[in-house]
């Protein structure tokens, strides 16, 4: 559905547990993201009250063998985390977030481009096992309103991102990432269908702040796809100032229950990005443009009556990504206009899962079980010289928690574990300098793990609200000794 | 009635999201040689291991080998649609007054990226202009 951004999530476990350890249980979040991503007025009458959440955590990474090369064999990055939720008196309401994160991705390769997951396979690389440097900022605020039957809404969010290497040749890439969205939806019997629009607006400005190609020992080289490359803009300093513009939209057609919380919940969502990449030295030629097309669909169940609640989410998406390299004029006193557009890059994927979250409330604590089933399928190419690259696997898996209380203090304790099995691919890429990095790269997709998490919280009561401690431990074995830990600790505070 | 037109509205969309561009990115291109005095030219060579002798992509950087001529033509020659630099230097054989007889010639019209031949369409046929060195 996104991509590759499925698999690298594979990798990461983003503070999934350990972030969201206070209001945001699993069996609200299975929906509510899914809901939040099509529409800006879904919030509107998820919570009675209102609520500040502020937190402090620190997101770890370490691999044995990169998974994904492009997004380093680890990461080390602490953030700080805000969120809330106001209620209206007139049935209105708000929510808003802020989070900054610094940190540092571990021995990257073969990328020297930030959002490597939107920009692939359109990125400067070279071969160089360095350590990028990250700083991220984000905003977003939304604000939802009843108007008659109504139901309307916007609002927006922004993100800026910083990266940058200290070691010769040093790319430093600045990114800014908006995205204004708008809603109506209308009552149908006890159900709403809400419309849903936005506009999204991306730009990387990417530069080498140093290059010494005998100091450097190395040569950039700016990617198109499985490997191939384009020599004519190598090897000077001047080609290696390049930027990443472009426009997306989407539009999403859902369907939610009206003022409360159990029913249905369905969605068909489509969006697109297009970008192009410019080359400001001679004359902003374009040296390639990525259009990316997502289409996705989602439907849920909950019940949050009796004495065994569920909620069950099943989701599909296919994104398929067009790659256009312009021919470029050669001769002087041109602009550097394209000749002829050419598509020499395609990759479609398919993904569909299905996740649900059961939960047994007893006097003395709930008990959760968390089965899920998830498929995937990349499938790659490239025109000239031609290179394919296709894989397909499956994971299954479930987890469960426990949670209770004492006194003032409450805790949950869960575990995870889920394995991936391999659906077959291929790969077929003509013998150059980068195939020995792409098998590598392709054994690893195609490997078969198991994918283990232990998490546990702690909540306390106090004074000024609820203060909170959580933790989670992510191991993935892969054979033959290799594997991927995570961990995540947030320390926070709910008021 | 109204779901056809949802399903051609829905396909419409989609279509519009991925942009209509060249797919076929492959030319075929034939090599006219020619003498200045326009002798006919049984037979022409050119050595491909030579670095000054090149049919080369602007863009992508990537050489080509010339063909065997025989009688003026070359090829046709299957290559990435784009801009080319050609320059060469050959042994033509043609039949002159005392029979057979090898003249070097020389190609240098399309020699650097400032003086490209566009390749754009499914076929060309490019004719290259000798020079007689001896």
């Amino acid at each position: 559905m996104k991509g590759f951004r499925h698999i690298l999530a594979i990798v990461f476990m983003l503070n999934g547990l350990a972030a969201s350890a206070q209001h945001w249980l699993p069996f609200n979040t299975l929906v509510h993201d899914a809901e939040d991503q099509v529409s800006p007025t879904a919030f509107l009458s998820r919570f009675a009250t209102s609520w500040n959440d502020a937190s402090v955590g620190v997101d770890l990474r370490r691999e044995d063998s990169a998974f994904l090369p492009q997004e380093g064999n680890g990461k080390l990055e602490g953030f700080f985390n805000y969120g809330t939720y106001v209620r209206f008196g007139n049935g209105s309401a708000a929510r808003g977030g802020a989070r900054y994160s610094r940190g540092v991705k571990r021995d990257v390769i073969w990328n020297s481009t930030s959002d490597f997951s939107i920009l692939y396979p359109y990125v400067m690389a070279d071969s160089l096992e360095c350590d990028l440097q990250s700083e991220q900022y984000s905003f977003n605020g939304y604000y939802a309103t009843h108007a008659g039957k109504f139901v309307l809404g916007g609002g927006a969010q922004y993100r800026a991102l910083h990266e940058y290497r200290d070691f010769d040749p040093r790319p430093r890439n600045i990114t800014s990432d908006l995205k204004v969205s708008a809603s109506a939806g209308y009552p149908v019997k006890s159900y709403l269908l809400d419309l849903s629009a936005s506009f999204r607006k991306y730009y990387q400005n990417q530069a080498l702040t140093f290059y010494n190609k005998k100091g450097a020992n190395t040569n950039e080289f700016q990617f198109l796809g499985l490997g191939a490359h384009y020599p004519r803009f190598e090897g000077s300093e001047n080609f290696y100032r390049t930027y990443y513009k472009g426009f997306g939209w989407s539009a999403a057609l859902s369907m939610r229950p009206a003022d409360r919380a159990d029913g249905w919940s369905s969605a068909l969502s489509l969006a697109s990005l297009s970008l192009k990449r410019r080359l400001p030295i001679l004359n902003n030629a374009v040296l390639c443009e990525l259009n990316t097309l997502n289409a996705g669909i989602f439907t849920s169940l909950r019940n949050t009556k009796g004495r065994v609640r569920h909620n069950t989410l099943l989701k599909a998406g296919y994104e398929h990504r067009q790659g256009i390299e312009p021919l470029l004029d050669s001769k002087s006193g041109s602009d550097f206009g394209s000749l002829l557009d050419v598509e020499m890059y395609t990759a479609d994927i398919l993904s569909g899962s299905i996740e649900s979250v059961i939960e047994f409330p007893r006097e003395k604590g709930t008990l959760a079980l968390n089965p899920s089933a998830s498929a995937y399928s990349f499938s790659s190419g490239y025109v000239y010289p031609e290179r394919k690259m296709d894989f397909a696997y499956a994971e299954a898996g479930a987890g469960t928690s426990y949670r209770s209380s004492i006194g003032k203090l409450a805790y949950y304790i869960g575990a995870e574990a889920l394995y991936k099995v391999n659906l077959g691919g291929s790969l077929d890429i003509p013998s150059d300098f980068t195939q020995e990095l792409i098998a590598a790269h392709y054994g690893r997709i195609h490997a078969a793990f198991t994918d283990n998490c232990l998490s546990a919280g702690l909540n306390a009561r106090i004074k000024y609200g609820i203060c909170y401690l959580s933790m989670s431990y992510r191991r993935l074995f892969f054979g033959s000794g290799n594997g991927t830990d995570c961990l995540c600790s947030a320390l926070g505070l709910e008021f | 009635m109204r779901k056809v037109l949802c399903i051609l509205l829905s396909a419409m969309l989609l279509s519009s999201c991925v942009k209509q561009v060249e797919t076929d990115v492959f030319c075929s291109l034939s090599l006219t040689a020619v003498m200045p005095d326009g002798t006919d030219i049984m037979q022409m060579t050119v050595d491909n291991s030579l670095p000054g002798n090149f049919l080369r992509n602007v863009n992508t950087m990537q050489k080509y080998d010339f063909p065997v001529f025989v009688n003026n033509h070359g090829g046709p020659l299957r290559v990435r649609k784009g801009v080319y630099t050609i320059a060469f230097d050959g042994v033509a054989r043609i039949v002159g007054e005392s029979g057979l007889v090898e003249k070097k010639v020389r190609f240098v019209a399309y020699n650097s990226p400032d003086k490209a031949v566009m390749l754009l369409e499914d076929s060309a046929d490019v004719r290259l202009e000798l020079i007689v060195l001896e």
